[in-house]
């Protein structure tokens, strides 16, 4: 099944779950949306998210030296941001839960 | 500058592509994006567990265009008419052997003689990108006029006696990346840009000649 199109509906939710969790740069947050089972998510639509919800104000950003490589742009939640989490969460769970009647009522019979 | 020396000629054309697709975006923001996109390849590059920035990160431009969607910023008219071009041309990647072989191949199962008669082909004499810059103001057709654009490999050497249509000698170059699949000039080397029109295009003379002036 192709996840990708369900997994931009709540990318937002999944990018702001991993950076609350503690500030991360975006090659750092790609890799574990991946390692979370989150595989199908292109690195620009990660690289777009982080922006947006930058400019939103729900997160915060701050450059990290980084030896024998680039600087690191790190990316910490922002008290907004932490609301917003929060709401995004139990929207989830909201759907979640919705999406679990609607297929216990479709199961066939027998199955 | 530190992230530079990490980059390799193909992630400065990657790099150099995508910022030609950020056109749109606030410089502010372009630069920002840019950045990252250094320090992401910067990243890779160290882990090296790929061959090409492509084979990762996907075509530029379509890179660029998600990552302007995904920013909540407008993607810009002609960009959105890109993807579908792209969607358009997805079947076709090579162009080997015989005109009409080429457009059987290519234009399956609606490969009519209609098609055939208005084929068209075009020198193009410096390295170009097909997209629809090209379409619309190079063929000066639109871009759903057409079914197919095909290139042909690079040849060394182009001559007007090549020509089966004429050339266009005032082709504007627009730096963006090729469509997957293509194989467009090198090195001044010579193409030829392959185009057939749709039946609507056809029928309502919309597929010009080419421009010989």
């Amino acid at each position: 099944m192709d996840n990708s199109q369900v997994l931009k509906g709540v990318l937002d939710v999944a990018v702001l779950s991993v950076v609350s969790e503690r500030d991360v740069y975006g090659y750092e947050l790609v890799k574990r949306l991946r390692e979370l089972g989150i595989s199908e998510i292109a690195e620009a639509s990660v690289y777009g998210t982080l922006r947006r919800l930058y400019n939103a104000g729900e997160m915060s950003a701050y450059l990290v030296a980084s030896d024998g490589g680039p600087h690191r742009k790190y990316y910490s939640l922002t008290s907004q941001g932490f609301k917003s989490l929060k709401v995004g969460l139990s929207d989830w769970a909201s759907f979640v839960s919705a999406m679990d009647k609607v297929i216990a009522v479709s199961q066939p019979k027998g199955a | 500058m530190r992230i530079q020396e990490h980059l390799t000629s193909e992630s400065e054309s990657f790099i150099a592509e995508v910022e030609a697709g950020l056109g749109s975006i606030n410089s502010a923001d372009r630069d920002e994006m840019l950045d990252e996109l250094r320090s992401h390849i910067s990243q890779l590059l160290i882990e090296g567990e790929y061959e090409t920035i492509r084979e990762v990160l996907g075509e530029p431009k379509l890179y660029a265009i998600e990552l302007i969607k995904a920013s909540g910023f407008d993607v810009p008219a002609q960009q959105s008419r890109f993807q579908r071009l792209v969607k358009l041309q997805a079947g076709s990647k090579v162009l080997i052997g015989s005109i009409s072989v080429v457009l059987v191949a290519a234009l399956g199962i609606i490969a009519h003689d209609y098609q055939l008669r208005s084929f068209r082909q075009y020198e193009v004499s410096q390295s170009v990108a097909i997209d629809e810059y090209l379409v619309e103001n190079f063929l000066n057709m639109p871009v759903t006029d057409v079914v197919e654009i095909l290139t042909h490999e690079a040849i060394p050497l182009c001559s007007p006696t090549n020509l089966r249509e004429g050339s266009l000698e005032n082709l504007k170059v627009v730096n963006q990346s090729p469509l997957p699949g293509n194989v467009l000039t090198r090195g001044g080397q010579c193409m030829w840009l392959f185009v057939a029109p749709n039946k609507s295009a056809v029928e309502s003379n919309k597929f010009p000649a080419p421009n010989n002036s």
